[in-house]
């Protein structure tokens, strides 16, 4: 490569540097600050004995410091791993899977500090990328099915794809620090000088408020955190107006969510979109703001679907696990565990393969019955699952958050009422449990599983 | 536990999956109406999300948190699910009241 990224993204910022590249804390930042952040970053980091193939996490979350010590160990041709402050109770963990040698932290007044750490064991992949004089990435995948997987990217070619110009937003870092779409986010929106919003929490006030007051046009989230903000009201409270772009992945769609979200912000457009840790983001293309039927791809993807499951071929895939075998096939294809109905060349993501619930050996998708007793008035939320069955292999477990709760029996009667006609009897939930809490976690995911505690604190 | 008190709390709830699967009152729910077999009154389905209700009012209403559904209830030569009276008896054996509610009777 002829020019670094970092070099790159350097002189686009000099390009814009009276620009605001992030606005946090309600103080804008312009390029030509972040420029000089990330000079003082470069001193700082080597002074602390950080050289070319460390391994170095940064905790914390979208702020003008963060942002520039990543890319100083872009540059620095680090191996980055950026932690959430939501994920704190496993960064332990973390920090020794990823074999880090210097720990960042950055905390909520944006001050930084750096501690050297001894978990170096020269792991063969790691090792490769210090050959190569790459810098690289590792995240740690969510965890929802055992322990967390430490999935190692090598960033040329991630990077890469952010210097082809595309539309400039105003948008909201929603997404978490450690998520590859948060990561996408960030570096799509300095590779074309646009303005990150950082919102502090993600509750649905601060994100909405922050919508309104520095008129963020793209909002990429996820279909949990806008039933929360469908159910408070949030667009009577806040000018949303601003939004030209709402995008949302990481968890199927509710049909009647994607609607009340089109009917209250008509002016936004809604883009599905498509990404795994291990492969990075695809390029999506909705059918349209009412459909569930996306395109998914782009230039460096294949994709096929095998016994109902979504494959993919990437040319930048990861390189693989720090903790973990290859998933890959001998052909490169990697089974994504996403069931999937197509149509011609679109696709509707019917949820994880291992979420669908198996009754008597008849199939069904969590999703489905979500969308049908959603239905139903009272009803906040729905989070459907399988419970073992001796008779049956599993049955199917309704939990669901009303707004003003009734017994468990006198619900389960009123679903069942409501899906004759609308469900087969297998998919009718056999048990129905009532909460007042919430079923999402702090990532805005749906909590479905019932080995896991059933609801997050509101 | 009282064998009549939970005939009929089970004679209730049974009643309410009759009537999500037939018209209205079609079919009335007794203690001995079959629910296994050739002649069961209602669809397997039914009666896994019936047995779903039973455990559910146990466990809300008596404090009972029982499994009815259970290798040891399949193994038995007479299956405990045939009618509400037999479930009945399969109750009252594994909550180990059975000597008392017959005595009682």
């Amino acid at each position: 490569m002829s020019l670094s990224h970092v070099d790159w993204q350097l002189d686009r910022f000099r390009e814009g540097s009276e620009r605001t590249a992030i606005v946090w804390n309600d103080r804008e930042v312009s390029y030509g600050e972040m420029l000089q952040r990330y000079e003082a970053w470069l001193v700082r980091l080597t002074a602390a004995g950080v050289t070319p193939g460390c391994v170095v996490t940064v905790a914390g979350d979208y702020s003008p410091a963060s942002i520039s010590c990543l890319l100083a160990l872009v540059q620095l041709q680090c191996i980055l791993v950026p932690l959430s402050r939501e994920s704190h109770d496993q960064h332990k963990e973390f920090l020794e899977i990823a074999e880090t040698d210097f720990a960042v932290e950055i905390d909520q007044n944006d001050e930084a500090s750096i501690h050297p750490l001894p978990f170096r064991k020269n792991h063969e992949l790691l090792e490769q990328l210090r050959t190569r004089g790459e810098a690289g990435l590792v995240l740690f995948s969510s965890g929802s099915t055992g322990k967390p997987k430490a999935i190692l990217h090598a960033l040329p070619p991630i990077l890469e794809k952010f210097r082809k110009p595309r539309h400039c937003y105003r948008t909201v870092s929603f997404l978490l620090f450690d998520h590859i779409g948060g990561f996408n986010t960030l570096f799509y929106t300095l590779g074309n000088l646009g303005c990150i919003v950082s919102p502090g929490d993600r509750s649905v006030a601060k994100v909405c408020r922050a919508v309104e007051r520095h008129k963020a046009e793209l909002l990429p989230t996820s279909p949990s955190f806008l039933n929360l903000m469908l159910m408070a009201k949030a667009y009577e409270q806040f000018d949303l107006s601003s939004l030209k772009l709402i995008t949302y992945g990481t968890e199927v769609m509710p049909e009647r969510t994607l609607q009340q979200v089109h009917a209250v912000l008509p002016n936004a457009k809604l883009q599905q979109t498509y990404g795994l840790s291990e492969l990075g983001i695809l390029r999506s293309k909705s059918a349209s703001d009412q459909s569930l039927m996306v395109k998914v791809g782009g230039e460096d993807y294949e994709t096929k679907v095998v016994n109902g499951t979504l494959r993919i071929k990437a040319k930048c895939s990861m390189l693989g696990y720090l903790n973990h075998p290859s998933p890959f096939d001998a052909d490169g294809w990697f089974d994504t565990g996403d069931a999937v109905i197509e149509d011609g060349e679109y696709l509707r993501i019917l949820g994880r393969h291992s979420e669908i619930v198996n009754v008597g050996g008849q199939k069904v998708y969590p999703a489905e019955v979500e969308k049908v007793i959603a239905e139903l008035p009272n009803v906040i939320d729905v989070a459907v699952s399988g419970e073992p069955h001796l008779l049956l292999g599993q049955v199917v477990v309704a939990v669901v958050q009303l707004s003003e709760p009734v017994p468990d029996l006198e619900f389960k009667r009123k679903i069942a009422e409501h899906c004759k006609g609308r469900l087969q009897p297998y998919m009718v939930p056999t048990k129905v449990r009532v909460v007042t809490g919430t079923l999402v976690n702090e990532r805005f995911k749906k909590i479905r599983r019932q080995d896991k505690p059933q609801v997050a604190s509101a | 536990m009282d064998r009549q008190r939970l005939i009929s709390m089970m004679t209730g709830l049974l009643q309410a999956t009759l009537d999500d699967q037939n018209e209205h009152g079609a079919v009335t729910a007794t203690p001995s109406l079959p629910l296994v077999g050739e002649n069961a009154a209602i669809t397997s389905m039914r009666l896994v999300s019936f047995i779903a209700d039973l455990e559910t009012t146990l466990a809300s209403d008596y404090g009972l948190n029982l499994t009815l559904v259970s290798e040891q209830a399949l193994s038995r030569s007479k299956s405990p699910f045939r009618s509400v009276d037999a479930l009945a008896d399969y109750i009252l054996e594994l909550t180990g009241t059975a000597d008392q509610a017959v005595s009682a009777a």
